[in-house]
Formats: C-alpha cells, structure tokens, sequence
C-alpha cells in the first residue's frame, strides 16, 4: 500500500514537473557539451538577451489559457517601442514616456479583447487583424524610420537601463531586464494563482459554458487576458528598445511564433485551462539554451531552427503522454 | 408469405439496472405509415436503435424484406435500405443541398471527377419529386429546420432507402412546415415508402399514420389501425389505465409570504404561462415528455434564456432573471441537464469545480487560501461520498454521479437557496442515483427549496413533495405528495388533460 502511494506519488510529481525534468536534461546536456555553459556570467546573458521575448510570452499564456491566441504581440511590442520613444525624443519625462507606451498595448489588447468577446469571433483572426494594423502603426508613427540615440535623450539614461542595465553581484553583472521577467513572472503566477480572476481564466478557458452558468464573469475576465497580453507585449518592447538604444518599427518580428512556442512548451494547453506562467519561464529557458548551446559551439542558426522545431513537437508529445492516464 | 417489410422478433435488451426492452415484436407492412409511441423510457429509442445498427440486441430476431439483418452494424442496415432522421439532423451545415443530398452517392465521370451538371439536375429531380421550393445551391446551415429536414428526407430517398425512420419529426417545426411534411409523407406512402414515423403529440398519428404500436415499459402493448383508435384509447394504452376525466384541477397559484420563489406567466418560444412556486425545504417535481419544455423552463428561471414576458419573485420581492450571475446573487443555483458540457470544467480538478461559484468566501488578505480550499472540498467529497482519490484530481476521471455530487457541492458550498435541478440522475448508476436523491432530500431538511426537472416519473414520485406536470410548454396539472398518482400524471405529461 505505501509502496503504491509512493510511486503514485511519484508519477503525480513528474507528471507536474515534467518541462522541469525536460530543462534539466538540456541544461545537463549543455554542461556536458560546453565548457563555458554552465557558469554566472552565461546564465545571466540568458536572462538578458531573453527578458524581453519572456515578458511577451507571460501575456501569451494568459490568452492560450483562455483558449486565444495572441497574435499581436510582436506588433504591439515594436508600436510601444515606438511610441515611447518618440514621447522620450520629443521631450516628454521618461516616465510617462513608458507609461504611456504600456497604456498603448494594454489598450490594444483591450479592444482586440472586447472585440473578440463580444461578437464571438475567432481570437486567431482578430489578434491577425491587430497585429498588421499594429505593424502600420508602428511604420506610421515616424513614417518607417528608427529612433537612434535614445540614451544621449534627457531621460535616455533612465530610460536605457530598463532594458540594458544591470549591477554587480558575485562579481558578474545581473541584467536588470532579467530580474524585472522573474519579477513579473512571479506576479502574474501569483494572479493565476491566488485570485479569482485567475482561477476564472482557467474555468474559461477549460469550458466557457460551464463558466458562464456558474456565475464566472466571462465577458471580463477573458478581455483582461488580453489587456495583459497587450501590456506585457508592450512592455517587452519598450524594454527590447531601451536595450538596442534604438526604436525600430520592425522590431519583435516573429516574436508571436516564438511566444507561443514557449507557452506550448511549458505545457499550456492551446485548448485552454491548463498551464501556467512558470511552464512558460521555462520554456523560454529551453529554448534559450537550444540558442545559446549552438551558438557556444559555433554551429549556424539553420541547425536551431530545425532543433527547436524537433523540441516544440517533442514537448506536445511529452505532454500528451503525461496526460494520457488522466482520460 | 406475408407483407412485412420489417419484422421484430422477441426483441431483448438489457442495460446495467434496466430491462430497456422485453420480448418486443414489431412488424411494419410494406407502404404503410407506421406510427411508434409511448413515454419517456418506453423503449422506442432502444429499438429503433437496435434496428439501425447503434445498438446490439440481447435476443430476438431482425428481418427487413425477408432477410436477417446483421446486428450492431450501421453501415449494412443503411445499405439494406433503413434510413433514420434523426431529431437533431446530421446534415453538413457547410455544404450545399445537392452536396448533402448526394453525399454518399455523388454521380462521378468517366475520370472519377464529380459530374457537377449531373449532380445538380439529381438534387432538382429530388426536389421537383417532393414538390417543394429549394435552393439547390443554398447552405444547408442557411435553410430553416423544416427545409433542412425536407433535405435530410432527400438524402434518404438519394441512398434508395426502402424505410425511413422519423424520430420525432414534428417537435421543431412551425404549422406550415408541419403541413408539408404530412403532404410530403402521403406521397412518398403513395410510392410505396414505408415510414416509421416517432411522436410524442397524439394528434398527428390520426393525421399521418396508418398503424400504431405502442411501447410501455420495454413492452409492446399493442399495435393496432389507427382508424380503430382516438386519442382516449391511446392514451390508456399509453399509460395502462382507463383515462379518467378531469379529477384534478390546475392548482390555484398562491402568493404569499412563505414561497420563497415564484414565476409568474413565464413566457418566451418553448413555454407558455407558467406560473409555479416554491416554498422553502421543498422539493417540486416537474414532469412532462421530451420537449415538453421543462429544461426551457429551468433555464428561462435561471436567466439563461430570454423571457419575452413573465415576472420572477424571490421571497416576495420582485427580480429580474437577467442572466446566471444575477440568479446566483438571487440565490439561484442551477444543476444543467448536461452534466460534461455545462455543469463542469472537466480538465479542472475537483476542488476548482466545488469552488468555482462561490470562491469568493476564500479571499483572504494574500489572495485564495488554498489551505482553507482543500479542506472545504475534502470536506464536501466525505460528506457527500464523493469517490475520487484527491480533491486535486481532474474532474473528468471521475465517474458520471461522482461528477453531479460535485456540481451539487458547488451549489451547496454557495448555499444557494433555490436550486434548479435538471435531469439530475440521467446515465448514473442505480446506487449513486439513490445517493444523489439523499442528497437532494437533506438539502431540503437544511432549507433549500428545490425544482427537480426529470422525465423519469420514478426519480419524481420518490423524492418530491409536489409534482407539475408540463405539456407543450405549459403547466397542466399540480399533484400533492398526498395525491401522486402515476397514471394520472402519464396522462396529463402524454395527453395534456
């Protein structure tokens, strides 16, 4: 008897952990493969180089959560950038700069939300339609040029460490980007967690009707999914942007494939109320090491691709195993 | 030797609990209209179930046109030439007319291509055949639900089906849709179809059929011309007594203090004036046949469904049942007659189903306390036996009445005080059937006033105080605990008087 509630137990905890256990495998890997791998200063250029795509894929999750994709993200990161820079260039406090440029993907968001809810049509073809007006308007705002030079800007200091900072400690540098995408990830897990919003999104995205009749606010909860995923989005941008110094508006092209990528990875389910944002952390992670290995090893990028293509369908298929004894 | 396009024999069929059908014999001449009635659980679906090949019969003995048919097999029933509609159609809403009609027989070239002229001009003979205007071309998802079963008709017809069963064909359809299929129905008989045609409103039988058996309890009762029958006779056959003229009278529907819940001339599509009440620690039972709008009802309460007109009171105070997260403010619960579907998120554990209406009450000052969450549903899941291994398993593992007893929880949890129950022990086992009545009836004792939808008069007479019966969208008859009559109450739910 305890030996089969043991190993219960144990089927249960590799069962939840499985993307964990899939990490640790390519970190072991990595180590193995590279020497220069597993120290501080690589694992915080990880942190720097993917805070900004990490911070995007959190608002993915909540809309694959509630059974959407967010296809805007990567427009909608490239517009705040913009925007924000522009404000910053033409002489507005950094602060509102930023602030600002986050209200402009939180508002997006909002409206490709209500559009979505309210006229029930496909989130798939809605975020489509957001993502190439956002792209337009990002070329609008300063008619397809790049902002050079924000950090000789007043506020420009400010305003580049978001992304480019970092301080010392252990005798390496810790991106200041790196640590505001644990920070949030650990907000938004919180959210998913410990509010009713959260658990709602579950409940939504699990079976909207069952929701709906017992009383779950659908109409709201799933809109706010995507008023975060516009939020994050932005705030991914701007922080892209305060790292390069410079507004591009082709910035975060593609980054929706890899968003979702990531979330698939860290076992959210794309049929929705299933997942979270730590998966998500760490399927940014495995496939920053995907990255970083073959670029520690010298190999060109052509290989990654075709890795990272045998990794998404891997993950599915892991998790498909883990959840098949549940049917 | 005979005229029999199909004959049953001695037909049996057992499901875990019930004996579904009991020796049935059921023959149908070649070229005639036969009509198949009977209540809810009487067995019709059963057969005309083992007759197209859904389900495997236990015993007994299938000829169609002198030859046995293979049991439990679709596609060998349809080639021999049994078609069944279907209440809810099976048409590809996407598709064309002509695509649905020919779907299985769509004439080729000589190159193996669709011949689309040819095609065409087979989907206009069809439609010429049954006199009827219709677009060819059109969405099958953009005709009426007449029209649609017109189409459905034609596809049998497109497959040279020498039977065609009717389930139900009338339920959804307006006066002149109706009208048509009946002329639609005569004429095909006048080509020597023969049509088994299900329905729950007796009048049509004497419209529409020529012979009629009627099932009761898994049984044939009898099968007889329907010139030699009216509706009085039917109905005894129906419900195994003698019908009694009107002994009870519609109940007077009284307001006051002690009804903690009252509608009032409910009105919208399905339902028609309903006025009914409720008083606190009561169960009411409402009866009536498939269609006779007791789901719309419990909906149309709950707020999901629109009322065209009709007041709603909550302990004499009047609301609006706008939509389910006011009733539930109301203090309205709801139990959906789908269970899978509309009662449960199945991918959730158990502990976010107890939870899901009422987890505000686990606010605390950091967020939800899941500490307080777990011991809420293990407490739930041992008061109410839930058997499942944690309160953190996936809802959907767990068997059908371990499911309800957790909708259950999640009202209960809420304390709702006016619960809405439909179907409750629909494809639940007979130990967990009675459990879930335990249920309803301690829920009662602690002062919930309960509405019990079920179409297993049984399930009503054994647990609730009142029982009303609906026909056709009204309610047309009230019984007391102390006057529950079964034969009367079949008679009200089948005949409506």
């Amino acid at each position: 008897m305890v030996a089969s509630l043991n190993k219960e137990t144990v089927v249960e905890l590799i069962k939840k952990y499985s993307v964990m256990l899939l990490l640790i495998v390519f970190v072991i890997i990595a180590s193995m493969v590279s020497n220069s791998f597993f120290t501080l200063s690589n694992f915080f250029n990880i942190l720097q180089s993917y805070a900004a795509p990490g911070i995007i894929a959190i608002g993915m999750t909540f809309t694959i959560l509630s059974s959407g994709t967010d296809l805007s993200v990567g427009s909608v990161a490239a517009l705040a950038g913009m925007v924000s820079a522009s404000l910053l260039a033409q002489g507005f406090p950094v602060g509102i700069s930023i602030i600002l440029g986050i209200i402009m993907g939180g508002l997006l968001g909002t409206i490709t939300g209500l559009i979505i809810t309210f006229f029930q049509l496909e989130p798939f073809i809605v975020s489509l339609a957001t993502m190439v007006s956002a792209r337009g308007l990002a070329m609008l705002t300063t008619d397809g040029k790049v902002i050079s030079g924000l950090i000789k800007l007043d506020g420009g200091d400010t305003f580049c460490y978001l992304g480019g900072g970092s301080f010392e400690i252990l005798g390496e540098r810790l991106p200041f980007a790196g640590l505001t995408w644990v920070a949030i990830t650990l907000v938004m897990a919180y959210i998913l967690k410990y509010t009713n919003f959260g658990r709602g999104l579950y409940a939504i995205g699990g079976n909207k009707e069952a929701a709906l009749l017992s009383g779950v606010r659908v109409k709201l909860f799933n809109t706010l999914a995507w008023t975060i995923s516009g939020m994050t989005a932005a705030y991914g941008g701007i922080m892209l942007t305060s790292w390069l110094t410079v507004a591009q508006p082709t910035l975060a092209s593609g980054f929706e494939l890899d968003a979702i990528a990531a979330v698939v990875i860290g076992g959210t389910a794309m049929t929705g109320g299933k997942g979270g944002v730590g998966g998500t952390l760490v399927g940014v992670f495995i496939l920053a090491i995907i990255t970083n290995l073959f670029n520690l090893m010298g190999l060109p990028s052509y290989y990654q691709q075709i890795f990272k293509g045998i990794i998404i369908v891997g993950a599915l298929l892991l998790n498909r195993v883990v959840s098949i004894n549940e049917k | 030797m005979s005229n029999y396009i199909l004959e049953m024999k001695q037909i049996c069929k057992s499901f875990p609990g019930v004996k579904a059908l009991e020796d049935v014999d059921f023959f149908v001449e070649s070229g005639e209209v036969h009509c198949l009635i009977g209540a809810n659980g009487a067995g019709k679906s059963t057969l005309m179930k083992i007759l197209s090949g859904a389900y495997t019969k236990d015993s007994g003995e299938m000829l169609f046109d002198g030859n046995p048919l293979k049991d439990g097999n679709t596609l060998a029933t349809r080639k021999a030439g049994i078609s069944v509609i279907y209440q809810e159609l099976s048409l590809v809403n996407e598709l064309t007319v002509t695509e649905n009609i020919l779907i299985n027989n769509m004439p080729k070239t000589k190159f193996g291509a669709i011949d689309w002229k040819k095609a065409h001009d087979l989907a206009k003979q069809y439609i010429e055949m049954l006199d009827i205007k219709l677009d060819p071309n059109a969405r099958a998802g953009s005709l009426s639900i007449g029209s649609r079963q017109l189409v459905e008709l034609m596809k049998c017809l497109a497959a040279d089906s020498k039977l065609i069963v009717m389930d139900e064909p009338s339920a959804t359809l307006s006066k002149d849709e109706f009208n048509t299929l009946m002329r639609i129905i005569a004429d095909l008989k006048k080509n020597g179809m023969t049509i088994i045609y299900i329905s729950h409103r007796l009048e049509e039988l004497f419209q529409v059929g020529d012979k009629v058996t009627i099932l009761k309890d898994g049984k044939n009762v009898a099968t007889e011309k329907v010139s030699d029958l009216n509706i009085d006779k039917l109905v005894e056959y129906m419900i195994g007594y003698k019908m009694t003229a009107n002994q009870y009278k519609k109940a007077e529907v009284l307001t006051g203090e002690d009804y903690i819940f009252e509608t009032r001339n409910f009105t919208n599509k399905k339902i028609r004036d309903v006025c009914i009440n409720l008083r606190e620690k009561e169960i009411v039972g409402l009866y009536g046949l498939v269609g006779s709008g007791r789901t719309e009802l419990l909906r149309a309460i709950y707020g999901v469904d629109r009322l065209d007109r009709g007041e709603l009171y909550i302990s004499g105070k009047k609301v609006q049942p706008k939509n389910p997260r006011i009733s539930i403010k109301n203090g309205i619960g709801m139990l959906p007659e789908n269970r899978k579907m509309q009662g449960l998120v199945l991918v959730l554990p158990v502990w976010q189903n107890v939870i899901m209406v009422a987890s505000r009450i686990f606010r605390g000052k950091l967020g939800l306390s899941y500490k307080r969450i777990y011991d809420k549903s293990r407490d739930y899941i041992k008061e109410l036996e839930i058997k499942t291994p944690s309160e953190k398993t996936p809802t959907i593992s767990l068997s059908g009445g371990n499911q309800q007893k957790i909708i259950l929880a999640k009202w209960l949890l809420q304390n709702s005080k006016i619960l809405l129950v439909d179907e409750p022990t629909q494809g639940i086992d007979v130990k967990a059937k009675a459990e879930i009545y335990k249920i309803l009836r301690r829920a009662a004792e602690e002062g919930h006033g309960i509405v019990i939808a079920s179409s297993e008069l049984e399930e009503l007479t054994s647990v609730c105080d009142r029982i009303l019966v609906m026909f056709q969208g009204q309610i047309v008859a009230e019984f007391d605990k102390t006057e529950i009559e079964e034969a009367a109450i079949l008679q009200y739910a089948v005949a409506g008087r």
